[in-house]
């Protein structure tokens, strides 16, 4: 009895401790096209609703038979889950979607990532992306990430509350020249009294474009977003002026606090009526025309017409371990980037393409953001080795600024002041 | 007649064999990460960036206790500490009390009332207060400025820095106080009813019960109390991030740091910045305040029931 309860345990453990250790072993023949394989694709939850990554895969598997497609949603937007599990080898992810640059270049530093090098050949050379998206994930000689969408900033704004504060017609819609007045539509687009209002006029992103606005706008107000090497300039004095915007819209009573808590607030509140004027992605005002139709529309951030705009890519990314390299390769090249799944993101969601080609034929809302897009002066997203926590201070103390007595300027010296504290170099 | 030491370890060898698949768990999920995080607390290490920890001393500790984000979480802290633990105890006392007067007109339903709270889990009762407290659309306004008709105490309670602790602690209140109450519930039932009894003989009116029997006679429960207080306070962690962290998890203790606390800056730093010495050294000295004041908590609580 003793020893059959000895045994018992002792499988019990091998076969615990087997569980826990086993691995994905798959043996994949070099021609992807006709070994029988499996291609796992994962993707942000919010990217298999704004892109048909579920269709595509089914038409992939269509296509080609020896290939079975698994699609599933990545719950964690950090990106924290493929960190930890990577780093320990637990790799069950064939090819993954969704990430910002600062994101995966942290992937890519801990050595996690198949670098994309020869996928960028035929009709897919470099030059056929929006190139500094590419460039962005260059790491040495290696590209070890590729961008499947774009997004630009600008000013996204409800045109009948504009129209009925005066701001302009329907087919004419005043275009805020200055900060000043900015300030001045979002004070005429407010409604009701009180410490919480009806309608708010504006609504800053305190959170999660924190950082782009900040330096979308010290682009556009003609400042030096960056430095030469590619750090940011912390040290712009446009940041103050950006600053002292926001306090006074804020503290005034016409800008919303609502994404301080909630980053959606502002697209939320664009599209229930209730917010008149956002800064974000421009796929923002794509997205609320189906709750305010033709009424959701664009209009360049002050300056942005003649600075141009600032554009962030989401990327797919390889993890090593990877047995299916190319046939992930055939899915991106056949599917991802075709024109129909460009089409669906960007007509349903204002989603844009990476690749330039698939521009055409788009509607006619985005003729505008590519204008400014193209400005050479426009900036692009970043990826510093300490660009989280920057992020996180950019958005501490503008939630500050509009908490406390803290001036413009001083919050812009105390951010320029945690900055330097910072090592912020391009990954290289 | 002595037994020799293989004989022993024979003869246990049963017993040992059921403890081990335990102990394997405690050694690999506890113990190994206790003393690996200790280790690490004395290396600079990022995760992402270095590619190997080097010992560094007591660097991170006193980096740690420079640094004005440990210093205002450890602020914010012992504000929700110093808020929490008071009103915890006096609610829950009164609940207890309530409900041991009470309870048998309600019977167990009373019980399964006080109850409800502790089973919806945090998060989903952080969701529901945030949706209650929205300033535009939320209940809590709409009653302000609808049914009260006093526009304005309406408040955009989680984004506003000198209401969003607030708000956190009314979730945790809510929360904590059934359970706080059967605690005292079943402290107070524990008396026995014949000293109450003769108080009343005696002519002990109310307040003279609860100041002279019932409260001197719950030392055991204001121990077990205060150690669930001090750990519900010190390791403050799932409300905070599902009212503020929850679309954004870098901005958790926001609005700028206004409800940042030890454990979720903690987090932040191990898990966001991947510091993971910075980040051990933060737990360590948490778990020294933790001890602290659990030594508090016995110093003032230890004695025999009067």
């Amino acid at each position: 009895m003793k020893k059959l309860v000895f045994i018992t345990l002792a499988l019990l453990l091998v076969f615990s401790f087997s569980v826990f250790a086993g691995g994905k072993q798959e043996k994949v023949s070099k021609d992807w096209t006709k070994a029988k394989l499996t291609v796992h694709v994962e993707a942000m939850g919010w990217i298999l609703k704004k892109f048909p990554v579920e269709a595509s895969a089914k038409k992939f598997m269509e296509d080609h038979p020896n290939i079975t497609m698994k699609v599933s949603a990545n719950a964690d937007n950090s990106l924290n889950n493929y960190m930890l599990n990577w780093s320990a080898g637990n790799v069950d992810v064939d090819l993954a979607l969704g990430g910002a640059a600062v994101q995966v270049a942290k992937l890519a530093f801990k050595n996690l990532l198949v670098p994309w090098n020869d996928f960028y050949k035929g009709d897919f050379t470099r030059d056929h992306f929006l190139t500094h998206v590419v460039e962005l994930t260059k790491r040495g000689d290696n590209y070890y990430a590729l961008p499947f969408m774009v997004e630009a900033m600008s000013l996204e704004a409800n045109r009948k509350l504009m129209v009925e504060a005066g701001l302009g017609t329907v087919s004419n819609p005043a275009k805020p020249k200055t900060l000043d007045d900015l300030y001045m539509f979002a004070k005429k687009t407010t409604k009701g009294s009180g410490p919480v209002k009806d309608v708010y006029g504006f609504s800053w992103n305190f959170t999660n474009f924190g950082d782009q606005q900040l330096f979308c706008a010290v682009n556009d107000l003609g400042g030096k977003a960056y430095n030469d090497d590619g750090s940011p300039n912390m040290k712009a004095p446009e940041i103050a002026k950006v600053f002292s915007f926001i306090k006074r819209v804020t503290m005034d009573g016409y800008g919303t606090k609502g994404t301080i808590t909630d980053t959606n607030a502002g697209r939320s509140g664009l599209k229930a009526g209730t917010v008149a004027i956002i800064f974000e992605a421009a796929s923002r005002a794509i997205e609320a025309k189906s709750a305010l139709g033709n009424d959701a529309i664009l209009l360049p951030f002050p300056g942005e017409e003649q600075n141009g705009s600032y554009i962030y890519a989401h990327y797919s990314y390889i993890p090593k371990g990877t047995k299916v390299k190319d046939a992930v390769y055939g899915f991106m090249r056949e599917q991802v980037l075709s024109k129909d799944f460009s089409k669906f993101g960007a007509e349903k969601y204002g989603k844009l393409p990476s690749l330039k080609r698939n521009f055409e034929g788009l509607s006619s809302d985005f003729t505008e953001v590519q204008k400014w897009m193209a400005n050479p002066k426009t900036v692009g997203d970043h990826a510093w080795v300490e660009g989280s926590k920057l992020n996180s201070y950019i958005w501490e103390i503008e939630q500050e600024l509009v908490s406390s007595n803290i001036t413009a300027q001083q919050a812009a010296d105390k951010l320029a002041k945690q900055a330097s504290q910072l090592n912020l170099a391009v990954v290289k | 007649m002595t037994r020799s030491k293989a004989v022993i370890i024979r003869d246990n060898i049963d017993g040992w064999m059921f403890v081990l698949p335990a102990f394997l768990f405690l050694l690999l999920l506890m113990i190994y990460p206790i003393i690996h995080t200790f280790i690490l607390s004395f290396q600079k290490y990022n995760f992402v960036y270095d590619s190997k920890p080097v010992f560094v001393g007591f660097h991170n500790y006193i980096k740690v206790l420079k640094d004005a984000t440990f210093k205002k979480a450890l602020l914010n802290t012992f504000y929700f500490a110093g808020v929490y633990i008071p009103i915890i105890f006096i609610l829950g006392f009164f609940v207890g009390l309530i409900f041991s007067r009470y309870d048998m007109i309600t019977g167990k339903l009373s019980k399964v009332i006080l109850f409800i709270p502790m089973v919806i889990p945090i998060s989903m009762s952080s969701f529901m207060f945030l949706f209650m407290l929205n300033p535009q659309w939320g209940i809590v306004n709409s009653i302000f400025k609808d049914y009260l008709k006093l526009p304005g105490l309406a408040r955009d309670w989680m984004n506003d820095t000198s209401t969003a602790m607030n708000m956190i602690l009314l979730v945790t209140i809510w929360w904590r106080v059934g359970f706080i109450g059967l605690l005292f519930l079943s402290g107070i039932q524990a008396i026995p009813r014949s000293v109450i009894e003769a108080s009343i003989i005696d002519g002990a009116n109310a307040w003279r019960r609860i100041t002279g029997i019932i409260l001197p006679n719950l030392k055991e429960t204001y121990m077990v109390v205060g150690i669930l207080a001090i750990v519900t306070s010190i390791k403050l962690f799932a409300q905070v991030v599902a009212m503020t962290g929850t679309l954004s998890p870098q901005n958790a203790g926001g609005p700028a740091k206004a409800t940042l606390t030890l454990y979720v800056a903690t987090w932040k730093s191990a898990f966001l910045y991947y510091d993971l010495g910075i980040g051990s050294a933060m737990g360590y000295l948490m778990s020294l305040i933790i001890v602290f004041l659990f030594a508090v908590n016995f110093f003032i609580n230890k004695g025999e029931k009067a």
